[in-house]
């Protein structure tokens, strides 16, 4: 990462990771269509390969039948499924998720885990952040960072790290 | 993916709408203003016949005796008729014309129609093809009708749908001009070079054109009144019309088609020539001072564009420097108010180019719509200067080309006023703004 430019970096974030974020970061004149089109629109795609894409994402996150809103007129889950699909739409191989379930009730909270679950199990790598313990728990596996410094390590992660040395070491 | 900038663009004005319309209003202001000028300036300073404009000449002798208290070192504006006679007659460029303004009464002899003056023009033939005078019908008088004096002339065509009706050609008719009645051999179609540079003296520089034309024998024999200015430097031999025709008095312009540019001195060491010769019959006394103007050269000389519509240019370009300025201080206000946007737009993988073109497309679209308003302010301001003095009736106006540089002086300023605002909005550091979200 540090030797890239620029233009490379952007290539990387609009590419290879998806960002969903606490405050769902959606762009407020712009329906759902327009907001999930933004990082496709950076990747290139034509306007039939992009609509296709859009629609999928959105049907993923059941809100297909809402693209023409905007976000206001959403409540604050429905705002974040919608940063998800914007997320999901490039195909991303990594999802970076800081404390997406932060801003929203456990109600809707429990709805978004569940919808990670969902692409996780499709295939997608997740790494959220969280504050939330009930949540962390649900994750494969968990970092623990008190004040920058990682202080303990799931039991499943000691074991994939202590893999990764000893296949180093090798 | 510019389309999908000048969309996210023209979305943009809606978001602070109080923020856009002063902007909007700034520049529009400032190019109306700039446009204002520039238009009065691009139709007085335009050269009126650019194809020929450097191999037409206008004549200038110095008759003025030895003793005359003008001393100003150019020579008389205007040439005496027996020189304008001698020039013409010598035929030494490939065209040549002397001319002066008449303002004969036309008598239609239609009941319904009174008499009334016209302006005119007595030239010869050559005047038309000159000037490039276009002609809807007819022809030119001949070459004889100029050497005989015919009565005979070619009308412009207001005068002709006036007495003639609309869409009819009146060749072969006859019209009366003042106490005699005149052939038509042509109508002359509308035809309003600008500035109005074939006749300077005597008419106003952006007037229409004239509305007949007589051979220049024709009205001198006929004693058409000079509409013009007349300086004699000398007693009058005569009284009344003849004595001016006699006389040393100048009222005659005199112009002169070389076959190439390149003539110009050969033409000028011929009426050098010319008046050494005169000088053996007592005129001419002072040096040779003659002139062989081009077209620019005359406009220049006539002071077409007045100093006053040059600072008001420069005036009104400053005035929209300092819109220029205005509207890049709202601009980084509405780009500064964004950095949300920007820090998303970056973390899904714009680069820090897209950031800048798309910022800066919108700061293009702005200039969009300042062109628009702008261009309806300057055509506003231009009907104003229309109405309130009619002789810039001609040149106060907005046309395409014209339009066209309002549009692109207000892309172009909205653009550069959107420079640093833009570069400021590149420098969004996603992670910073993602957090503080």
């Amino acid at each position: 990462m540090r030797g890239l430019n620029d233009n490379a970096r952007s290539k990387l974030r609009n590419e290879k990771l998806g960002f969903i974020f606490q405050g769902f970061n959606l762009i407020p004149d712009l329906n759902l269509f327009d907001n999930v089109d933004v990082p496709l629109r950076y990747r290139g795609f034509g306007a039939a390969e992009r609509k296709r894409r859009i629609e999928d994402a959105l049907s993923q996150v059941g809100l297909a039948s809402r693209m023409k809103h905007f976000p206001a007129e959403l409540s604050g889950g429905q705002q974040q499924r919608v940063a998800i699909a914007r997320a999901l739409a490039g195909g991303p191989r990594l999802l970076l998720a800081d404390e997406p379930t932060g801003n929203l009730d456990s109600n809707m909270a429990r709805g978004v885990m569940e919808l990670l679950e969902e692409i996780n199990a499709a295939g997608t790598t997740i790494l959220m952040v969280t504050h939330d313990p009930e949540l962390a728990a649900r994750a494969q596996r968990n970092v623990h960072i008190i004040d920058g410094q990682v202080s303990d390590l799931s039991h499943e992660t000691q074991r994939a790290l202590a893999a990764a040395t000893a296949q180093a070491d090798a | 993916m510019f389309r999908y900038y000048i969309a996210l663009g023209f979305r943009s004005l809606r978001r602070n709408p109080v923020l856009t319309a002063l902007m909007v209003l700034t520049l529009s202001v400032g190019v109306a203003a700039s446009m204002t000028t520039l238009t009065l300036l691009h139709g007085m300073s335009g050269d009126p016949i650019p194809h020929k404009s450097d191999r037409l000449v206008y004549v200038r002798m110095d008759n003025r005796p030895a003793d005359n208290r003008n001393n100003d070192i150019d020579p008389p504006e205007q040439v005496t008729h027996r020189d304008a006679i001698a020039l013409w007659e010598a035929g030494k460029a490939l065209r040549q014309t002397p001319l002066y303004g008449v303002s004969p009464a036309v008598d239609s002899g239609r009941d319904d129609l009174p008499p009334f003056f016209v302006d005119g023009v007595a030239a010869g033939r050559d005047f038309f093809a000159m000037f490039d005078v276009p002609f809807l019908y007819g022809q030119p008088w001949s070459a004889e009708d100029d050497q005989r004096g015919a009565s005979v002339a070619v009308l412009g065509r207001s005068l002709s749908e006036r007495v003639f009706g609309e869409g009819v050609d009146p060749t072969g008719k006859s019209i009366r001009l003042g106490e005699k009645e005149y052939l038509v051999t042509g109508v002359a179609d509308t035809w309003n070079p600008i500035p109005k540079y074939y006749r300077l003296i005597g008419s106003q520089s952006f007037d229409t054109s004239e509305e007949v034309f007589v051979p220049f024998r024709t009205a001198v024999a006929a004693e058409m009144g000079i509409n013009g200015s007349i300086d004699c430097s000398e007693a009058l031999p005569e009284p009344g019309f003849r004595g001016y025709v006699l006389g040393e008095c100048v009222w005659v312009q005199y112009w002169a088609e070389l076959e190439s540019a390149g003539e110009r001195q050969a033409y000028l060491d011929y009426l050098d020539a010319y008046t050494n010769e005169q000088r053996a019959l007592n005129r001419f006394a002072r040096p040779n001072n003659n002139r062989a103007h081009t077209v620019t050269e005359w406009l220049e000389v006539r002071n077409v564009v007045s100093d006053d519509t040059r600072t008001a240019t420069w005036l009104s370009l400053a005035f929209l420097l300092v819109c220029l300025v205005n509207t890049a201080g709202l601009l980084l206000a509405k780009f500064s108010a964004r950095p949300g946007e920007i820090g998303v737009r970056r973390a899904l993988g714009a680069s820090r180019r897209e950031i800048f073109t798309q910022y800066l497309t919108e700061a293009g679209v702005i200039g969009l719509v300042g062109a628009a308003t702008g261009a309806g302010l300057a055509a506003g301001a231009l009907a104003w200067i229309r109405k309130f003095d009619p002789g810039l009736d001609l040149v106060a106006r907005l046309d395409l080309p014209m339009l066209s540089l309002a549009i692109a002086l207000s892309v172009l300023t909205a653009l550069v006023a959107g420079l640093l605002p833009t570069w400021r909005a590149c420098q969004v550091v996603p992670a910073l703004q993602l957090k503080s979200q």
